[in-house]
Order: structure tokens, then C-alpha cells, then sequence
């Protein structure tokens, strides 16, 4: 199975998967925190209309984890606050 | 730029756009369709990449020559020059623009999300979402899950959950409507009687299945205890009917209003319709901009039947043969009496404002409270949801207001001094884009 690393950990995938998809099969639910308050967020639209489910992908941030294709070798890291 | 003029392009691959592509495609005329998604089918159709189209009557777009596709591709700017439309386009992080002859909106609609204490927890999702992770990807978001709010949406929501191999345990389903509200759609159900044999049919899969139901009860609040929710339900009146803890994830969902993102960059007229603004459409789906016509959700909440007539009738009075949609507005008039009827049964409750005394995040982007929303209205003078997010900074996020502008209105309408400054949806720009971009 093809994986991609997110925050350091290996997360395998199916063809087709979004990022999200991928880890909340894994089990990881967290993706980011919050720029104020620093809580956690994940997944709440599925579909690309909340911007909640903030990552940084292959070091370009504010990706939509629920829209973007899982492909192998990416390097997926969680957000803290919006700009890191 | 490109080069030659599209005649015919629709922005939206859902019910309405497939449907409008399949009439244009029947006439043997080019059309070309934009959908921000990998895969066409839109919401209501979502299916899991490499599978099947789930409808049979459209998979013939999939290769016909006379349909081109631009997948995965946002519309971020629309100009309007000499009766023609340039369209600027985003496609992976690159951007082009393309001359328009005649446009169709076929944009659908975005979840009528309620805000209540903890619904930015993760493990908190919307009724949509979770069915896009399960038809999209066959995967629930965890093992036990409750589902709540309101609507004919919640049917289906379960019914695919339980589809999958290894589904979660439904813990229950709230609707927050009581079921004897039925009797106000009377008129509706005589006209597709279809309808109703759904609701039934329904209540009896929930049994069979052995998931608890309870109309007239809704999910209060919802807290984060070690690594699991607990979650509070209660009846019409307040009173606690549940705690249930150990929750993995809650969904829910109060019906859908136009997405309005497209409409507002094209200045296109609206009109309450269903109860919620929406794009307003001539008998012929014509908006108020020649050269543009509006199908769908969009235009009006009403299910993928009625979108589906729409879009014929748009896409034959834009191919100028508007003798040809008779049948298609008959259908069209049966389904809006339905709709309407739906719209009444489900309507989403303003009565949110009064559920909890807690203060919590109204605007998810920007972490904006209840209370300094309403202090906007109060104390600093703002009167719509546009001037308490100059103050507040609500709807001044990435997502521009499409989860908290409905809620933010519902609060000016209540705590402003202004009663008609109700505020319609403005996005100036359909997405996020980066300066780079926009500097190549």
C-alpha cells in the first residue's frame, strides 16, 4: 500500500483518497490548532467549503486536507495556527 | 488567456450541470463543464473515485465527444466584458482565464450548519461530510457515532453509514422536527407520492436496524472528555432526555442553503425562495444578467429531481429550443410544491440564539464568540452581518462566512437596531488564492 508521512509517521492510503480520508482511517482525527486559542480542529465540511481541516503540504500551508489527493511520498505536517 | 470562446460552459458537475451537460450533449452541441471536485457527480452523486457513475442516465458524459471537462478546478473571478464572460480558473495552484459566451450556475448548496457548545471539537462533523467520507472513500470517521438536526438529509446519511463493510454503531439518530409535522405538505405528497413511501420506508430500515430515533429532540451540547465526546440531547422544551459518553463522532446537519459564492461575484439578483436567499430565476432559468441562466440547489433548495428538470430547462432555452422543456417544467412545478412543503416541515430554527446560555465560537475561521457578536449589534452599532464582521472579524476568514453568515444574520436580525439591514451573501472572491499565483 502506497503511504504518505504525516508529521513524521507513515500513513498508508487507497488510490483516490484525500489526505483526510487517509488519516482518519489511521485514526488521526487532530489536524491543526487553532491561531488564537490554539484548539484542536479536523474534518467538519468534507468538502472544501470550512477551511477547517488545515495542513501543510510538501511545505505549502492552508491545503484543505479533505479536498487534497493523498499521493505517495507526500510530506503532510499539521498546522499551528494558520501561517506555521 | 485562451484562444476561441466556449459557447456553452456550466460551473457545477452536480444533479443540475449534469443534467443541463446531457441536453447539451443529446443536441449534439459542445459544452465545456468546471467542477472543483476530482470526479463529476457533485454532492448528491459522490462516489468513490474509479467506481461507476452512480446514475445510469448520465454515465454517457463521461465519454461523450461533445462534453469537455475541467475537473478539480475552482472558479475564483468572474469579469463581465462586452456581453461576454472571462472566467479565471484555478486548477492544482495554476490559473488561466477563458472567454464565456453563455454561463450556467449550477453551484448547489452548502450545509445549514447550527452552532451549538463543542461543534468545533474534532470528532464533530457535518451530516454532508460524513457522507462524503463514506461514499467517497468508504470510510466512517470512527466506531460509534450519533446523528442529529433536521431534514430529509438524515435518511440517506444513515442508510450509507450502514452500507459499509465495517460500519460504525449508530448510537441514535435526533430529528429535531416532530414527525406530525408532515401534515403541512399535504398538497406536496399528493403530488409525488413517492415521497412519503421514502419517509416510511425510513422509519422502518431505523427499526430493523435496531438504531434509537427520536423526533422532537435535539443534540444540546457536546464536550470532550479524554479521548471520546459526551454528548447531551435534549427534547423540544430543553429538558435532558440523554447523556451519552464515550461518543467517537457527531454529525449533524439542518438542511442546505444556496451556495452563493459564484452568484456573488456576478452580481446576479436573488430571492427568498424555500426560505433561504437564493439566485433569483426567470420560468426559463434566466437570472438577472443576460447571458447567464442559474439551475439547481442555487436557485432554490429543492433535491436532485427538481435540479435535474432545471437543468434541462436552462440548457434548452440557453440552445434558444425553449418549446422542448415542456414536460421538464411540469415535472420542475410538481417538485417545487414538494420543496415548499419540505421548507416548512424542516425550517431551521432561529430559535438557536436561545438554546444554551453558554458563550462559544459562532465564526470557526476567526474563534469569534456569541457574545462579542451580539455586543457587536448591542453596543457598537452594527446592523447587518456585514458591519459586525468589520468589528468582530466573523466571516472575515478563510472560509468567507459560508459556515457563519447565515448565523451571524440570524443574530443581527434579533440583536440590531436595523431590521431591514439584513445583509446578502458577498464573496468577492470564489477561493483562496496566493499572490504567487496570481503574479504568474
Amino acid at each position: 500500500m502506497p503511504s504518505f508521512k504525516f508529521d513524521g509517521e507513515q500513513i498508508p492510503f487507497e488510490n483516490g483518497d484525500s489526505i483526510a480520508a487517509a488519516l482518519l482511517r489511521s485514526g488521526i482525527s487532530k489536524l491543526r490548532t487553532t491561531r488564537f486559542q490554539g484548539q484542536p480542529r479536523s474534518i467538519f465540511c468534507g468538502i472544501g467549503h470550512c477551511y477547517d481541516c488545515l495542513v501543510s503540504v510538501n511545505g505549502i500551508i492552508n491545503q484543505r486536507a479533505c479536498l487534497a489527493k493523498a499521493e505517495p511520498d507526500l510530506n503532510v505536517v499539521s498546522q499551528k495556527g494558520l501561517n506555521e | 488567456m485562451s484562444n476561441a470562446p466556449y459557447r456553452y460552459v456550466i460551473i457545477g458537475a452536480g444533479p443540475a450541470g449534469l443534467s443541463a451537460a446531457a441536453t447539451f450533449a443529446k443536441k449534439s452541441s459542445k459544452v465545456l463543464v468546471i467542477d472543483q471536485y476530482q470526479i463529476p457527480g457533485g454532492q448528491y452523486w459522490r462516489h468513490k473515485y474509479g467506481a461507476n457513475f452512480p446514475e445510469k442516465e448520465f454515465e454517457f458524459l463521461l465519454s461523450s465527444p461533445f462534453v469537455e471537462w475541467k475537473l478539480h478546478t475552482s472558479v475564483w473571478q468572474i469579469e463581465q466584458v462586452k456581453g461576454r464572460f472571462l472566467l479565471h480558473l484555478r486548477t492544482s495552484g495554476k490559473t488561466n482565464v477563458i472567454e464565456v459566451d453563455k454561463l450556467l450556475v449550477a453551484t448547489g448548496a452548502i450545509e445549514r450548519s447550527i452552532p451549538i457548545p463543542g461543534w468545533t471539537l474534532p470528532g464533530v462533523i457535518t451530516a454532508g461530510g460524513l457522507q462524503s467520507l463514506v461514499k467517497g472513500f468508504s470510510t466512517s470517521p470512527g466506531n460509534s457515532i450519533l446523528i442529529g438536526g433536521s431534514g430529509p438529509f438524515l435518511f440517506p446519511v444513515v442508510e450509507s453509514l450502514l452500507s459499509l463493510t465495517d460500519p460504525p454503531e449508530i448510537k441514535g439518530v435526533f430529528e429535531f422536527r416532530r414527525l406530525s409535522r408532515w401534515w403541512r405538505n399535504i398538497p406536496g405528497l399528493l403530488l409525488n407520492p413517492g415521497k412519503l413511501l421514502d419517509a416510511v420506508k425510513f422509519l422502518i430500515f431505523l427499526k430493523r436496524n435496531n438504531i434509537p430515533f427520536f423526533s422532537g429532540s435535539r443534540i444540546s451540547s457536546i464536550r470532550s472528555v479524554g479521548d471520546s465526546l459526551s454528548v447531551e440531547v435534549v427534547d423540544s422544551r430543553g429538558k435532558v432526555l440523554r447523556e451519552l459518553s464515550k461518543i467517537e463522532n457527531v454529525a449533524i446537519s439542518y438542511g442546505f442553503t444556496p451556495d452563493l459564492t459564484i452568484p456573488s461575484i456576478l452580481k446576479l439578483e436573488r430571492e427568498i425562495v424555500f426560505g433561504e436567499e437564493s439566485v433569483k430565476v426567470n420560468s426559463r432559468q434566466g437570472s438577472s444578467i443576460r447571458g447567464i441562466w442559474a439551475a439547481g440547489e442555487v436557485t432554490g433548495v429543492g433535491g436532485h429531481e427538481l435540479a435535474i428538470s432545471e437543468g434541462k430547462i436552462a440548457a434548452l432555452n440557453m440552445l434558444e429550443k425553449n418549446f422542448a422543456s415542456v414536460f421538464a417544467k411540469l415535472t420542475r412545478f410538481r417538485q417545487r410544491i414538494f420543496a415548499r412543503g419540505l421548507a416548512e416541515i424542516y425550517q431551521p430554527p432561529r430559535e438557536w440564539i436561545d438554546w444554551s446560555k453558554e458563550d462559544f465560537i459562532i465564526c470557526r475561521c476567526e474563534e469569534v464568540s456569541k457574545s462579542e457578536i451580539i455586543d457587536s449589534f448591542e453596543k457598537l452599532g452594527a446592523d447587518s452581518a456585514r458591519t459586525s464582521k468589520l468589528f468582530t472579524r466573523a466571516g472575515m476568514g478563510m472560509c468567507q462566512g459560508r459556515i457563519c453568515h447565515r448565523n451571524v444574520t440570524d443574530l443581527a436580525e434579533r440583536f440590531s437596531d436595523n431590521k431591514t439591514g439584513i445583509a446578502s451573501v458577498t464573496r468577492p472572491i470564489g477561493g483562496a488564492v496566493t499572490l504567487g499565483e496570481l503574479s504568474d
